[in-house]
C-alpha cells in the first residue's frame, strides 16, 4: 500500500478510537454500560447488528465464496425476514417485559437461576472461542496483503476494539459500528462501480449475465436438493446439502433466530432501546438490509470472477501459497492453468457472441471445468483453498489510491465491528450473570462497573491472545469454535420452551438445555449433517426433553413462571 | 402503519414477508433466466 492509503487506513482508526472514547462520559453505571442507558436509537441498534454480522470474513470471504461457488450461499439468509417477524412477536416481549441486562436474565425470571447459567455458560464457552478467530482470520488476510506481520495485525486489532469498547462500553461498540457500517457499504460499493466500469470494456450487462449464468455462477435460488434421502446417515443426504432452498427456510430460520434472538452478542442490541418497538424496528431494518446486502457482496464475488476470465487471473491469489512446495510441482499447474485460462477467456467470447449456439455453450462449459479442475489441484498441492485472498488482490492490484486505503479500512471495521460486540457481550455475561449474581450479589453499581470494565479489559486479552495462539497452532480454539457453534439452536430451545410449555420448571429446563446439546453431539459425531440444521436439532431436543421432563415433574406452585 | 405499546401492527409484518416472498421469487426467475447448473470438481 502506498503512504496515502496508509494515511487513509490509520485516519479511519483514529476517527473510531475518538469517537469510541467520546462515549465514556455516557458511561456512568451497569445499564450505561451495558445497555447504552436504554437510550439507543432504533436505526443505530439496526446498523449495529447488521455490522456485528458483517465480520471482515463476512467481506473477503463471502466474495471469495461468489467468485468460486456463485451465488448459492445467499440461500443460507432466505429465512431471515420470517426469523425476524418470529422474534419481533414472541422473543422481543420476553426481552422488554424487565429492564435486563443479558437476555439469560430472564431465563432465571422464568426458569431460575441454575437454567441462567447453564445458557451464559454455554454463550461464553462458544463465544469466547470464535472470538480468537474474529481477530485471527482477518490478520492472516491483511498481514499478507499489507506487509504488517500477522502479530501485528492481531495486536492493533486487538488493542484498537479492546480500548474503546472498554472505556465507552455498548454505547461505543453502537455508534462506532454505525460509522463502520457506512465504511463497510461504501467500499462495497466502490468496489462494484470499479469492477463494472472494468467490465463494460468488454461485455455488456446481458453478456455478463449470460457467461456467469452459463458457468452456474447465477444459482441464487435451488429449489431440489442434491438428495432427497431424508434418513440421516455418514454418506450424502438431504440433511448434507448446504445450499437449497429447503434447507434456507427451515434451517436457517433456526439459525437465525438463534444468532439474533438468544447470543447475547446480537441480543444485547435489543435491549439497548427505549421500548420493545424500537427494538422490533431495529430488527425489522437490519433484516430487511441484510438480503441486499448478501446479494450486493455476492455479486461482486461474481463480477470478480468474470473479470478474471476476462483480463487474467492468477492460479493463486495468495501470492505467498507455494512456498514449501516442490516448485516442479507448481510450475506445472502454472502452466496447466495458463492454457486453461487462455482457453476459457477465448470460449466466453464465443459463447456470447452466440449465446444460442449450443455447440458454443458447451465448449465454454468446458473451459470453466477446466480452469476450475487445475485450480482444485493448486488447492490440494498446497493444502488450502485461497478463498480469502481473491477480494483483498483485486483491491491490491486493481484499485486507485485512496480507494485502497478505503477498502482496506472497510476490512479493518468490519473485524472490529464483530470483535466490540462480542467482547462487550462476553464482559455483559461474565459480570451480570456470574459476577454480581453468584460473586457479589451485593456489588454496589459503580463497582460492578469496573467489574465491567476489568472484564471486557481481560476478554480483549484472551482474544488478543488466543488469536496470537492460533497464528502459532490453535487447532484445539478451532475445534471448540465448531462445536460451540452446535449450541444455539439449544440457546433458542430454552427461551421456546418457556414460551410453549407453562409446566416447565427449572429441572425441565435444565435437563432440556442438556440433554439438546448432549442429542446435537450425538448427531454430530454418529451422522453427516450440514451446519444449518444443528440448530433446529437443538431447539427440538430441548423442548421435547423439557416438555416430557415437565410432564413426569411440573414446576412447583413456589417457581417462577413469568409474566407469559 | 400504526405503532403501539403493545407490538407494531400486523400489517407491518405481512409487509415485510410479503416484500420478502417477492424477493425470492424475482431470485427465482433470476436463476431460473440465467443460470445453468454444472458439475465442478
Amino acid at each position: 500500500m502506498s503512504w496515502i492509503d496508509w494515511a487513509v487506513f490509520v485516519a479511519f482508526l483514529v476517527w473510531v478510537v475518538i469517537d469510541g472514547l467520546k462515549r465514556t462520559r455516557d458511561t456512568k453505571s451497569l445499564e450505561d454500560y451495558y445497555a447504552g442507558g436504554r437510550r439507543i436509537p432504533w436505526w443505530a441498534a439496526g446498523l449495529s447488528i447488521m455490522a456485528t454480522q458483517a465480520s471482515a470474513i463476512t467481506v473477503i470471504g463471502t466474495t471469495g465464496k461468489g467468485h468460486e461457488g456463485g451465488m448459492a450461499f445467499l440461500q443460507t439468509y432466505i429465512g431471515l425476514p420470517v426469523a425476524m417477524v418470529l422474534l419481533c412477536i414472541f422473543i422481543v416481549p420476553l426481552l422488554r417485559e424487565r429492564p435486563i441486562l443479558t437476555a439469560y436474565e430472564y431465563l432465571e425470571h422464568r426458569f431460575g437461576p441454575f437454567a441462567r447459567t447453564i445458557a451464559s455458560v454455554v454463550f461464553l464457552v462458544s463465544r469466547c472461542a470464535a472470538l480468537g478467530i474474529v481477530i485471527y482470520a482477518p490478520a492472516v488476510v491483511l498481514s499478507a496483503t499489507t506487509g504488517l506481520s500477522r502479530d501485528e495485525t492481531i495486536v492493533i486489532l486487538g488493542a484498537v476494539t479492546t480500548g474503546y469498547v472498554l472505556f465507552g462500553g455498548v454505547s461505543a461498540v453502537v455508534w462506532t459500528d454505525v460509522k463502520q457500517m457506512l465504511v463497510i457499504v461504501a467500499g462495497l460499493v466502490i468496489v462494484l462501480v470499479a469492477l463494472l466500469m472494468r467490465l463494460f470494456e468488454d461485455l455488456s450487462l446481458q453478456e455478463m449475465l449470460l457467461a456467469a449464468g452459463a458457468a452456474d455462477k447465477l444459482n441464487a435460488i435451488r429449489t431440489s436438493p442434491a438428495s432427497l434421502d431424508l434418513l440421516p446417515s455418514a454418506g450424502e443426504s438431504f440433511w448434507t446439502d448446504e445450499y437449497n432452498v429447503l434447507s434456507g427456510l427451515f434451517g436457517g430460520t433456526f439459525l437465525m433466530l438463534a444468532y439474533f434472538g438468544c447470543d447475547q452478542s446480537q441480543a444485547q442490541r435489543l435491549l439497548t432501546s427505549s421500548d420493545a418497538n424500537q427494538s422490533r424496528k431495529a430488527l425489522l431494518l437490519s433484516g430487511f438490509a441484510k438480503l441486499p446486502m448478501q446479494i450486493l457482496v455476492l455479486f461482486i464475488g461474481v463480477l470478480l470472477w468474470l473479470f478474471h476470465t476476462v483480463d487474467g487471473g492468477a492460479l493463486r491469489y495468495d501470492t505467498a501459497a507455494f512456498d514449501g512446495v516442490e516448485p516442479a510441482a507448481a510450475q506445472a499447474l502454472e502452466a496447466q492453468f495458463e492454457v486453461a485460462e487462455s482457453e476459457r477467456r477465448q470460449r466466453l467470447l464465443e459463447f456470447v457472441a452466440a449465446p444460442d449456439d449450443s455447440g458454443a455453450f458447451d465448449a465454454y462449459r468446458a473451459s470453466v471445468l477446466a480452469v476450475d479442475t487445475v485450480r482444485a489441484a493448486a488447492d490440494e498441492l498446497v493444502g488450502d483453498d485461497d478463498v480469502n485472498f481473491i477480494f483483498p488482490h483485486f483491491v491490491l492490484n486493481e484499485l486507485p489510491v485512496v480507494i485502497v486505503g478505503l477498502i482496506f479500512a472497510a476490512i479493518f471495521a468490519a473485524a472490529m465491528s464483530s470483535a466490540d460486540s462480542v467482547l462487550n457481550s462476553l464482559s455483559a455475561a461474565s459480570v451480570v450473570d456470574l459476577y454480581v449474581r453468584w460473586i457479589r450479589p451485593s456489588a454496589r453499581d459503580s463497582e460492578a462497573l469496573v467489574a465491567g470494565r476489568i472484564s471486557t479489559l481481560l476478554w480483549g486479552g484472551f482474544a488478543t491472545a488466543s488469536a496470537l495462539w492460533l497464528a502459532g497452532d490453535g487447532a484445539i480454539i478451532e475445534q471448540v469454535n465448531k462445536i460451540g457453534s452446535f449450541f444455539y439452536g439449544t440457546l433458542l430451545g430454552s427461551f421456546v420452551l418457556a414460551l410453549l410449555c407453562r409446566r416447565a420448571g427449572e429441572t425441565a429446563a435444565c435437563v432440556g438445555m442438556l440433554g439438546g446439546m448432549a442429542t446435537v453431539l450425538a448427531v454430530h459425531w454418529s451422522v453427516r449433517v450440514q451446519f444449518l440444521w444443528y440448530n433446529l436439532i437443538g431447539c427440538v431436543a430441548v423442548v421435547a426433553i423439557g416438555w416430557l421432563v415437565a410432564t413426569i415433574r411440573p414446576r412447583d406452585a413456589g417457581e417462577p413462571a413469568g409474566q407469559r | 402503519m400504526r405503532a403501539d405499546a403493545d407490538g407494531l401492527s400486523p400489517r407491518v409484518y405481512a409487509l415485510v414477508i410479503l416484500v420478502a416472498a417477492l424477493f425470492v421469487g424475482v431470485l427465482y426467475w433470476f436463476t431460473a433466466t440465467y443460470n445453468h447448473p454444472l458439475d465442478r470438481p
